[in-house]
Parts: structure tokens; C-alpha cells; sequence
């Protein structure tokens, strides 16, 4: 009964689930689309007879998942078939199109229309978007100019180069984006003069957008101006990001992404300032709704438009003189949205809007019981009416949203914010009230700037209070709680927990059902925190250079060298910090550096500021270098003890497992110099149970003759090959020792040496030994299975 | 016409599929094709209980002194469904639903309206100005277009208005209620009711001190006869 009244009150529940599935099932699974009519049929049949209704809105239901599928399978095979697609990376004579009002994410980047291409005097079939990326010192042209862009290579989206990195082909996928055009100097592009562009709304709605963001700066102090430009309108580029991870930290970030309570209180005001005109509700609905969808579509979110969507339908609902379900509204807004865009479905921005809002609408009322302990007490009524409207009610919403978007930040972010909860109550109203004092100020300034300088005070103010209190509650110890990695079964069992929670006074009231609660709680605990037991070795790719994460059977992590750093390459945040995330490292138990070269030790400083290092192992020296004594400074400051290994050293790790050390060998290979540092570097065998790995650093030839002595310590089925796979090194003489079963070569793509050479190749072939290099397939994840290495496929 | 038709029987499902038709008060039936009001279904319509002529003499009129209404027509004893009923219509921007409720009430004093001959003016309760435009109508001029929905020309909303804001009736008691409203309306044109019977119109009565108020000010001026009407109006006393 309790079902059928609910798809009384939300009829389109069912078909938004339709919808969704239809999706996703179009989108994972090679099934032909017909095959979801039988299965749906029978569901259809089953649900017959629970309710005299349902029957019609079952049929829409299927119907709705059938096109669903369809539509999903359309969407990506348009997206999958453009005559060049095949072709890339392709270079090209010359590229010419209009830049596109919509937002490309960070850096210097856009997004570019091209509309027309040649390469040796031909034209190329194009029409399609690109992602344009502009040299560090060159303004990004505004919206809607053309430009010609000469000798440009176009690549494809590249796969994420490690496990867990951002991936930008899957990300910009949903868009249908799939190609980028990197411009390496100022000098390849020439803006167009020509008549202008042609007029297009959604270029008219990005220059407004420009227009209010330089009054913004005009009238307010640049800290205030880059907020309420962030808050208004969605433009995040000015903002410290110091400031906006303050506010992730917190559980306020929501504030800052344009939603519900922007356009919400945009409209609101509108809606009010109309009914002083006294144009009847027809007129006033009809206003509002233009005038919230002129800033919806200014902003262009995901959730802005749900939120103009869901808006829209309120107001429709007030001219039909309807009472709706939020829940029915949101259903509708996602079955709009996603026939618009299929694939959006899978980002985090719009599971997250949705998941907000439908955490409100089917938590709200249920979570009542949290004010009923007011009750009991004898209090004037005023004062728990009081209680209820500035705390009670506002708590029901914030714990409604966070527990609904609790499994999407789990999934996604590996991080959710434990002071968010409280903090919401007040960041909210404050929020509220900037939001409010912006739009009188934008008003204001447009009449005469005069007008509105008081006001521009406040504002300023208010920003500085707010951002002030974010960042002390973001510095609080706790506020932010990292989580383990989830994976599938978890994830149910833990959507399963928060539809418990929501219902927690119906699932606690006898002892089955609380026993039901108590099992379900358990195993998602069991699942989420035991270890799996198993060693795993990532060969990260980060360039030419060399960084291997490690993790033992207890779960200690282990970081052996750190990669090059530059200017657009951050060996930590886009190689380390993922997959230490994937693995559950949270601080590491050692760093080992094979020898201080920029591509071994260079991402140092920044490994032992942002993570919690126990110790860092050099190999020994015999020479004072100026790399040393940086990195002494570096380890002082983070209180990191430093030990040098020479030959003969072991380093064990907590579950038994051990490193040995082989080189440098004293008196023979330790650096006497400069340039007998390869030589000299940390040759350390990994050994756990019966399998190892030996890892030689930038061995070359004379240093592999020093270690001949430990033949019998040398045999190892895993081998990081020496100096990046070069021809220097990886004699055949010393390969006969080891006996290699994988080879792993850390390269970059069309690095200048020409690593890995073809004769070290060769000579891996012909033992029969397999070969994986990062410069061709990304990281490389080995995990120690039993008595032997797998290769473990993390794509 | 197949077509047309077809086209809207389609739009009022989309609508229905949007906004189902829910009843406001048992939350579950979905109101069928047919049903008098779109928000209530035709049981719950059904539960509405006739005031009854002897108790509003009783306890209504005869608890007035000084009494300036000749009669007072209730159509409905209040109960939860004509709480919500207006609530809707005057919080809830449903001004249509005001008319059709009005409708309802009409068939409960259809009799009383025969016998009342040609000549008479349908005065609605004003509301202040300000309230007025802040809900885009009023209610009761909404509920007595429903109810005398064949003397539409007789309506006059211009001859009563709202001088001050006063503020809401439902926590006073009756002295304090006679309190906010005295002085509060102004009579703006005197010709059309002089010696006519007026009704008055409010949407509930509790201590009839508001529709007392105006039929002082009416008769005062020169009105015949002012009989008060409302949709319903809660009972107190056990009979």
C-alpha cells in the first residue's frame, strides 16, 4: 500500500528509473536494446497487481528505458564516428573556428568550434569541437572570436596516464568532445577580423556574463569581487584556491557551485519584486521563469539548469493551481536532462545536484523524529517554535543532503566532510544573505556606482567573515574525513545503510530488523577497511623519470624515487596522490631514493610537505652534492630522518617483508663524483614470501659488474630495468643472473634519448621475458598473487 | 475536432503525469475525470456536514450584540478539509479553486437565494490594498464569484474598502476581534445599495465580528437589509 501511494504522489518515478536504467545499460553492456522488453515486461506483470494505477505508468516506464537505451547507444556511436577520429593525431596546415562561450575546466584552455582545416593544400573533413589549449603567457581570446591557428598537431583526449588520475577523455566524452589542439606559441594563432560573429544567445548570455564579472571587479575589492564572482556567476578563476579547498574541506563547497540556492533566491526576488507591479500570477510566473532561465543558461551547470528546470515546474504548477511533489519534479527534471544528454548521467556534478534535492524531498519529512525529544521538555512555545525554524528544520535539510550525497562523495572524491553538517547551518544564511546584497548591489551600480559604495562595503565585509570562518572550521582537526577506495558491492551496502538511515525508526523497531541493520552495517565496515592481504608494486608513469609506489601485505606504503617535477607536471598530485588513494596510503612508511637525479628525486619537496613520510633512504656517497644538502633541508623541516644504505643493508617492513640492500657496493661503486652517481645507485631487492623484485635504480654497465658477487641474490621474476630501458645498461651478462621473467621500463612518450633502446629490448625478447613500459601503456599495477606477479588491468 | 481533442487529452495527461491530481485530504485517491473539485476526491467531498439554520441563530447570530446582519447563510461546518480548502485559496495562489468551492457552497443555500427577490448587491469582504496585490485577488470575492456564479453583475467590489491593515483574526478572542476590525472599512459609494439588500461575503465565520463590522458601516449608510454569507464556520458548542 505504502508503495503504491508512492507512485501515486510521484508518478514519474518510475520512468526516471527507466530512463536511468536504460542508460546505463546502453552505455556498459553489448545486449541488443530489445532484450530489455522481456525483462521489463516481466517486471510489469509482477508489479500488476500491487495498486489499480501503476499499470499505464509501468508501460511508460519501459517505454522511457527502451528509448533510453537507444538514445544512449545513438549518443555514442555519433560521438564515436567523425571521419578524422580514426586519423589522429594528425598535424595540420592550419585550423581555423570560433572560440565557444562554454567553459573548458582549468587552466589556460577553451573550447573551440573548428570549422574548417587543411593539411598539404586539402581540406580535411572537420566540424567539431576541440579543446584548445593556449600557452601559459597568452590571454585566452574571449568568446565568439574566430581565430586561424597554424602547424597544429591534433591529438585525441588521452586515457588517464595512472590509476585514479582525472580522465580527461572520459570527462569531456560525456560532452562529446574527443579531440585537443595544444598551441605551443603565441605566434601560431591570428585572430580574424571579419563582420563579428553571427548573434547567438548563448554567446550574447557569455559576454553578459563577462560584463558583470568586470563589474564586479570594478566596484568591489579583488578578494570580494573573486568570490562573488565564483558565487554569482559560476566564475571560478580568480579565486584562491587555497580558499576554494578550504571550503571542500568544510562541506560548504556547494556554495560556491551554482544550484538550487542561487537560482532559488534569483528567483525568489524576481518573483517578489514583480508582484509590487501587480501584473497578475500568469505574468509573474511568466517573468520569473524567463528571467531564471536567462541565468541558468548564462551559468550552464548541470545543476543550474535542474534547478531552472524544477523552478519552471513550480511555477507552472502554481498557474495550473497544482500542488507537486518535489520528488515528481525532480524525476521530471532528470528524464529532461538526461534525453538531452544521455551521458551526463555519470558525472559527479549532476549525481550530485540530484542526489541533494532527492535527498530533501525523500528524507525531509522522514528525519521529523530529530525534534521530537522538544516534546518532553517544558519550554514556552515560542521558544521551541524558535528552535525548530533556526536550528531544527535547517539541521533535517543538512543531514538529508549529506546523507544522500554521502555515496556519491565516496565514489567519486574518497572524502567527505564531517563539520560540513553543523557548518552548513550557518554558511547557508550568510550565503543567502551575499546572494541577496549582490543582486541589490549589481542593480544599484547599474543606476549610478555611487549608489551602491555602502553597500559594496558590506558585501566585502561579509565575504571576509565568511571566508575567515570557513577556513577556521576547515582547520579544525577532523573536518575532513578520508575514506577508504569503494568499490561495487560496497557501494550497495552502502546505499543500502543510508536508506536505513533514513528510515532508522521503522528499521530499529524489532530485533530482526535490527539485526538486519547491524549485519548490513558490519559488512560494509568489513568490507570498506580489511585489507585484501596482498602486496601491490605501481610503476607510475610520470614521464621520463622514475616513481614506484608500493604497498605491503599490511598495507605500509612505500615510495621508491619521485619522478621529475615541472613547470606542468606535478609528479604528486597527478601521479602519487591518485594512486595512493586507490590503494588506501594514507602516510609512507619510507621513501627511497635511488640516486639524486632531477627524474628520481624531483617531486621530493613536494611529497614531504603534503604527505606524512617516517623515513627517506639515500644510497651512501662519498661526495658532498648541493642536492644533498636541499634535500637534508627538506627532510629538517618535515622532521623526516634521513639513513644511507650501502650493500649489506636490510630494511624491513612491518609484515615481514624485506628490502635488500645490494648497491652501492663499498670500495666499488659508491660516488666518488658527479658523474658515477647512476653507478652508485640504490640497488634494493624487494622480497615478500617466495616472489621478489629487484629494482636497480640507473644501473649501468659498471655498476652491474660490482654486483656480480651477489649472483645468487640477484635471480628475481620482477625486474625494474635499469636507467629507463637505455643501451648503457641491462648487459646480457648481468641479465643471466637475474632472470627476468617482466621487465618493467619506466620511459616517456618520445623522450629525447631514445630510451628504451632497441639492442636492451632485444635482448629481454629473447629470454622470453615480457616487457611493460609506462611510455606505452600508462602505469603499470603488478600485485603478488600466491607465488608469482599479475599484471593487474586498472583501466 | 477529433484532433484538438486528442491533442489536449494529451497535454492533461502530460499535466496529470507532472502534478498528479492528488486529494488534499486523504492524500491517496487520485481525483478522477468528473469529480467536482480537481483537489478533492468525491468521498471526501462527501464527509462535508450543512451548518445548520437553528445553530447558527442560536449560537452565532443570537451571541452578536448589537446585531446589524439580518441573516447569516453558512454553507459548511469548518473541519480540516475546509482548512485546507482555504489555505489553498488564500496562501496558495489557487484562486480558481476559490470559485469552484464557492460553487459547492452555492447548492447549500440555493433555496434562500430564491426567496430573495431582484433586488440586491453582492458585497465580498475587502482586503487591504497592499494584501490584495501581495496575493494577485481576493478570496472572497473569488468564493462569491462561485457561489452566485448567475448574478455576476450584481457583484460590486469597489463599494467597501479596507481603510487600515489589521492583523490576523484567528488568536484573538471575540472582544479583541471586535476591537481589530471596528473602524477599519469605508463605504466609497453610497447610491447603489441604498434600500437594497445586501450579502456579504467572507470565507469563515467564527465570531462574525468582521461581517458585524461591515453591515454596521452598511447600515449606517442607508443598506436595506445586509445578510452575511460564508462557506463555513466552525461549531463550538455541542448541540
Amino acid at each position: 500500500m505504502q508503495q503504491s501511494n508512492a507512485i501515486r504522489k510521484i508518478p514519474l518515478l518510475l520512468p526516471a528509473l527507466g530512463v536511468m536504467g536504460g542508460i546505463a545499460a546502453g552505455y556498459f553492456s553489448e545486449i541488443p536494446p530489445v532484450a530489455i522488453l522481456p525483462a521489463l515486461l516481466l517486471a510489469g506483470w509482477l508489479w500488476r497487481r500491487k495498486s489499480d494505477r501503476p499499470r499505464e505508468l509501468i508501460a511508460l516506464a519501459l517505454l522511457f528505458a527502451t528509448t533510453a537505451w537507444w538514445h544512449a547507444e545513438i549518443w555514442e556511436a555519433q560521438n564515436s564516428e567523425h571521419p578524422m577520429k580514426g586519423a589522429l593525431p594528425l598535424a595540420v596546415d592550419s585550423l581555423s573556428g570560433t572560440i565557444l562561450p562554454q567553459s573548458a575546466a582549468g587552466g589556460n584552455s577553451r573550447l573551440l568550434w573548428a570549422d574548417s582545416c587543411w593539411k598539404a593544400g586539402r581540406p580535411v573533413p572537420i566540424g567539431a569541437r576541440f579543446l584548445l589549449y593556449f600557452p601559459e603567457n597568452m590571454d585566452a581570446p574571449p568568446a565568439g572570436s574566430r581565430l586561424l591557428c597554424r602547424a597544429v598537431l591534433v591529438d585525441s583526449l588521452s586515457p588517464p596516464r595512472n590509476p585514479g588520475a582525472f580522465d580527461a577523455r572520459e570527462y569531456y566524452g560525456r560532452d562529446g568532445i574527443w579531440g585537443k589542439v595544444r598551441i605551443r606559441d603565441v605566434r601560431q594563432v591570428t585572430l580574424r577580423e571579419g563582420a563579428g560573429p553571427p548573434f547567438r544567445p548563448a554567446l550574447f548570455l557569455a559576454r553578459r556574463r563577462q560584463s558583470l564579472a568586470h563589474r564586479l571587479e570594478r566596484g568591489l575589492e579583488p578578494e570580494a569581487a573573486a568570490f562573488v564572482q565564483a558565487l554569482l556567476l559560476g566564475l571560478r578563476k580568480d579565486l584562491d584556491g587555497a580558499i576554494t579547498e578550504n571550503f571542500r574541506r568544510a562541506g560548504v563547497v556547494h556554495v560556491l557551485a551554482i544550484s538550487g540556492l542561487h537560482v532559488g533566491f534569483f528567483g525568489g526576488m524576481v518573483y517578489l519584486m514583480l508582484s509590487f507591479l501587480g501584473i497578475g500570477l500568469r505574468w509573474q510566473s511568466v517573468w520569473t521563469a524567463l528571467l531564471v532561465w536567462l541565468y541558468a543558461l548564462m551559468i550552464g551547470t548541470p545543476s543550474v539548469i535542474r534547478a531552472a528546470l524544477m523552478g519552471t515546474l513550480v511555477l507552472v504548477g502554481m498557474v495550473l493551481e497544482r500542488r507537486g511533489h518535489l520528488l515528481n519534479a525532480l524525476c521530471a527534471a532528470l528524464i529532461l536532462m538526461l534525453v538531452w544528454q544521455p551521458m551526463q548521467l555519470f558525472g559527479a556534478g549532476f549525481q550530485l545536484s540530484f542526489a541533494a534535492v532527492g535527498g530533501i524531498g525523500y528524507g525531509y519529512s522522514r528525519l521529523a523524529g530529530l525534534s521530537l525529544w522538544l516534546d518532553d521538555l517544558a519550554l514556552p512555545e515560542r521558544v521551541k517554535k524558535g528552535y525548530r525554524l533556526c536550528i531544527g528544520d535547517p539541521l533535517r535539510i543538512s543531514l538529508a543532503t549529506q546523507l544522500a550525497t554521502l555515496p556519491v562523495l565516496w565514489w567519486h572524491f574518497q572524502e567527505i566532510s564531517l563539520i560540513g553538517l553543523v557548518l552548513n547551518l550557518l554558511i547557508v544564511p550568510l550565503t543567502g544573505l551575499l546572494l541577496m546584497g549582490s543582486f541589490a548591489w549589481i542593480s544599484l551600480d547599474a543606476l549610478h556606482p555611487v549608489l551602491g559604495s555602502g553597500l559594496a562595503e558590506l558585501l566585502s565585509r561579509v565575504v571576509g567573515w565568511e571566508i575567515s570562518l570557513v577556513g577556521r572550521a576547515a582547520d579544525l582537526p577532523g573536518a575532513a574525513c578520508q575514506l577508504p577506495q569503494l568499490e561495487l558491492p560496497g557501494l550497495g551496502l552502502l546505499l543500502a545503510l543510508v536508506v536505513a538511515a533514513f528510515n532508522i525508526a521503522w528499521w530499529w523497531r524489532d530485533r530482526l530488523k535490527r539485526c538486519l541493520v547491524l549485519t548490513l552495517l558490519i559488512s560494509f565496515a568489513t568490507l570498506t577497511t580489511v585489507f585484501d592481504g596482498k602486496t601491490h608494486l605501481v610503476m607510475l608513469d610520470v614521464g621520463q623519470g622514475d616513481a614506484m609506489l608500493l604497498r605491503t601485505r599490511v598495507g605500509e606504503g612505500v615510495l621508491i624515487d619521485c619522478g621529475p617535477s615541472g613547470p606542468f607536471f606535478s609528479p604528486y598530485r597527478q601521479a602519487i596522490a591518485p594512486v595512493a588513494k586507490q590503494l588506501n596510503i594514507r602516510s609512507l612508511r619510507a621513501v627511497f631514493i635511488s640516486h639524486l637525479h632531477a627524474d628520481h628525486y624531483g617531486g621530493l619537496p613536494e611529497i614531504l610537505r603534503q604527505m606524512t613520510v617516517d623515513s627517506l633512504y639515500l644510497p651512501e656517497m662519498a661526495v658532498e652534492l648541493p642536492a644533498l644538502d636541499s634535500v637534508r633541508v627538506w627532510c629538517a623541516r618535515q622532521k623526516t630522518g634521513i639513513r644511507m644504505l650501502k650493500a649489506g643493508d636490510i630494511v624491513a617492513m612491518r609484515g615481514g617483508e624485506r628490502f635488500y640492500t645490494l648497491g652501492p657496493v663499498p670500495g666499488a661503486t659508491v660516488p666518488l663524483d658527479e658523474h658515477s652517481l647512476n653507478d652508485g645507485s640504490l640497488v634494493l631487492k624487494f622480497v615478500s614470501g617466495e616472489v621478489s623484485a629487484l629494482l636497480v635504480g640507473d644501473l649501468e654497465g659498471p655498476g652491474e659488474i660490482a654486483l656480480r658477487n651477489w649472483a645468487e641474490m640477484l635471480a628475481a621474476p620482477l625486474l625494474k630495468t635499469g636507467h629507463h630501458g637505455s643501451a648503457t645498461s641491462s648487459s646480457p651478462a648481468f641479465l643471466d643472473l637475474i632472470r627476468p621473467r617482466i621487465a618493467l621500463i619506466s620511459s616517456g612518450k618520445y623522450n629525447r634519448f631514445g630510451h628504451p633502446a632497441p639492442n636492451t629490448l632485444n635482448e629481454f625478447i629473447r629470454r622470453k621475458c615480457q616487457i611493460r613500459r609506462t611510455d606505452r601503456a600508462g602505469a603499470i599495477w603488478m600485485t603478488r598473487q600466491n607465488s608469482q606477479w599479475r599484471e593487474k588491468n586498472w583501466r | 475536432m477529433f484532433f484538438t481533442d486528442w491533442i489536449f487529452s494529451i497535454l492533461r495527461g502530460v499535466r496529470d503525469l507532472l502534478f498528479p491530481p492528488l486529494c488534499l485530504q486523504c492524500q491517496i485517491l487520485v481525483v478522477r475525470p468528473g469529480s467536482r473539485l480537481e483537489q478533492v476526491c468525491p468521498e471526501c467531498l462527501a464527509t462535508l456536514r450543512p451548518m445548520s439554520r437553528a445553530y447558527i441563530q442560536r449560537h452565532l447570530l443570537g451571541r452578536i450584540s448589537p446585531c446589524y446582519l439580518d441573516d447569516l447563510w453558512i454553507a459548511f461546518e469548518f473541519s480540516e478539509l475546509i482548512r485546507q480548502l482555504v489555505h489553498c485559496v488564500k496562501y496558495r495562489k489557487m484562486g480558481n479553486l476559490g470559485c469552484r468551492v464557492g460553487e459547492i457552497a452555492a447548492s447549500e443555500f440555493a433555496e434562500q437565494l430564491e426567496g430573495l427577490g431582484e433586488e440586491f448587491v453582492i458585497v465580498p469582504i475587502p482586503l487591504h490594498p497592499g494584501r490584495e496585490r501581495e496575493r494577485t485577488y481576493n478570496q472572497s470575492e473569488r468564493l462569491a464569484r462561485g457561489m452566485f456564479a448567475q448574478h455576476l453583475n450584481r457583484l460590486r467590489c469597489d463599494l467597501l474598502t479596507r481603510g487600515r491593515q489589521t492583523g490576523t483574526q484567528t488568536r484573538l478572542d471575540r472582544r479583541a476581534r471586535i476591537g481589530n476590525v471596528s473602524g477599519a472599512f469605508q463605504i466609497d459609494n453610497l447610491a447603489v445599495f441604498r434600500d437594497r439588500v445586501v450579502l456579504l461575503v467572507d470565507d469563515v465565520v467564527t465570531t462574525g465580528a468582521t461581517l458585524n463590522e461591515c453591515a454596521r458601516i452598511l447600515k449606517q449608510n442607508g443598506a436595506g437589509k445586509v445578510i452575511g454569507v460564508a462557506l463555513a464556520s466552525p461549531v463550538l458548542v455541542e448541540e
